[in-house]
């Protein structure tokens, strides 16, 4: 048994993933316009915390809070739930949800997921899937990392549901009741989110925001001092990893935002925010010019005149850009 | 970037298709995938290298009997001693015992089952190293690739 669902190859698994589900609802909101009004842009940088050997660096906001807010913005009746350690309940229900027609979405541990390749099985606890059906022992999977739905054998998505170690989904799932949502005004859920993104991008923690560009451009005019060779080349590598290579749509996320912000402002009759999606786009193609440059110095390919000390110009740069942005949105929605 | 901007450097390592969002001349957006970038593709593929490596020395370790083949059957699938813990239902300092030669030795058959039954072997596998050629245990669950 397979719902007829359409599926859908996306940047970013999350907003991927809930977007596949209100679209299959009948509700209009792709990704862009999920990540937008989920107020996902984000940055922060700490380097103290790491997942397995990568640097926690990141673009976006914590994982699930992309549906926190689009929830409590849009009044959407997206049912979601935990089961501690119930692995029984969870796929009795899951079950019966696919039995009534109605795909769901839940948070997995990528280890267990044996259709991935070998060189991505490490334990990552909040990749997004949806199920749309299943085929005797084996439940059909629109992953929209992968350009067409997939199976998995039912043991090995129960595991992937119940992962142990950091932000464990504890089987986390949910879905849309169907015809449960009205057609409403976008105008104010999208500027709560714009400003949240504002709010966020400016607030007065060294390591987050604006502040935590500035922090990393200042970490990695220290690198060279402080690690060898081969160190340097690793921490480069994974800054270059963290922000172009885990579902970000490029650039730090900031494209896909660029998305939304074309889209909100459309939508919105907004022709100041439509304006933004520009230098939002410079931007983004700023940020990865500077992965670009990371990747060459770590090889020494890099261009005449290009030093270790040309990143944290960059970063700095890109921070400054940033600021003034937020402050143009901010203006734009008022 | 623009969508004729959007990289398709393939990787050898078998990495998802990567989605970019590019726009075309008229400033639409669209989700534009790409095989891969050779920035990223470095990045990912030097951090798997680097593991095929440690694989490498911890088998040099078990086989100079410094650690106990848990060692390199943990190592290979990934695992830490505190995440492993978790998963067959014991403290990690155990796990950190267990790695030691000498205490490994006089375990109850019991752990070893645990151990074993959770990494998918027999107790006999557990207690040996594998065949250097024989693919890694992560490369054997391709079953349902396509």
């Amino acid at each position: 048994m397979r719902i007829d669902y359409q599926h859908r190859f996306c940047a970013h698994c999350e907003t991927g993933t809930i977007s596949g589900l209100l679209e299959h609802a009948g509700i209009e909101m792709d990704e862009p316009m999920v990540f937008g009004v989920g107020s996902g842009l984000f940055f922060a940088y700490f380097p103290l915390i790491s997942l397995g050997v990568w640097p926690l660096l990141t673009y976006r906001i914590t994982p699930g809070t992309i549906f926190k807010h689009l929830v409590k913005r849009l009044g959407l009746d997206l049912h979601a739930r935990r089961y501690g350690n119930d692995r029984k309940r969870a796929m009795r229900d899951l079950d019966a949800l696919l039995e009534r027609g109605i795909p769901v979405g839940m948070q997995v541990g990528c280890y267990w997921l044996p259709y991935f390749p070998e060189s991505q099985r490490i334990h990552f606890n909040t990749h997004s899937i949806i199920v749309i059906g299943k085929e005797g022992d084996d439940y059909v999977i629109s992953d929209t990392v992968m350009l067409k739905p997939t199976l998995c054998p039912a043991e090995a998505l129960e595991n992937a549901r119940f992962p142990k170690g950091m932000l464990a989904p504890n089987g986390l799932c949910y879905h849309v009741e169907p015809g449960s949502w009205k057609a409403r005004d976008l105008k104010e859920p999208v500027r709560d989110a714009v400003l949240a993104v504002c709010k966020g991008m400016s607030a007065p923690v060294p390591i987050v925001g604006i502040k935590g560009i500035h922090y990393l451009a200042n970490s990695i005019e220290k690198w060279p001092k402080k690690h060898d060779e081969a160190t340097l080349q690793n921490k480069l590598g994974d800054v270059v990893v963290m922000q172009e290579l885990v579902g970000t749509g490029g650039g730090g996320f900031r494209y896909l935002y660029a998305a939304f912000l074309k889209e909100a402002g459309e939508r919105t009759n907004n022709p100041r925010l439509t304006e933004q999606y520009k230098p939002m786009l410079e931007i983004g193609d700023q940020w990865r010019e500077f992965a670009s440059a990371a990747a060459r110095l770590r090889k020494h390919r890099e261009k005449p005149g290009e030093t270790i000390a040309t990143l944290p110009t960059m970063l700095r740069d890109i921070a400054a850009r940033e600021k003034s942005i937020y402050g143009e949105l901010r203006r734009a929605v008022a | 970037m623009k969508k004729d901007q959007v990289p398709q450097e393939q990787n050898d390592f078998n990495f998802w298709p990567l989605g970019y969002y590019a726009v075309d001349e008229k400033g639409n957006f669209d989700c534009v995938s790409s095989v891969g970038w050779q920035a990223t593709n470095e990045g990912w593929g030097d951090r798997l290298a680097q593991m095929r490596e440690v694989y490498q020395q911890a088998r040099g370790r078990v086989e100079r009997g410094e650690m106990s083949p848990l060692h390199y059957h943990m190592l290979v699938r990934r695992f830490e001693p505190g995440l492993l813990a978790s998963y067959v239902g014991l403290w990690g300092f155990q796990v950190k015992r267990h790695l030691k030669p000498e205490v490994w030795a006089k375990l109850p058959r019991a752990m070893y089952e645990r151990y074993a039954q959770f990494f998918r072997m027999t107790v006999e596998e557990l207690q040996r190293l594998p065949d250097p050629n024989a693919p890694l245990p992560l490369e054997q669950a391709d079953r349902y690739k396509k």
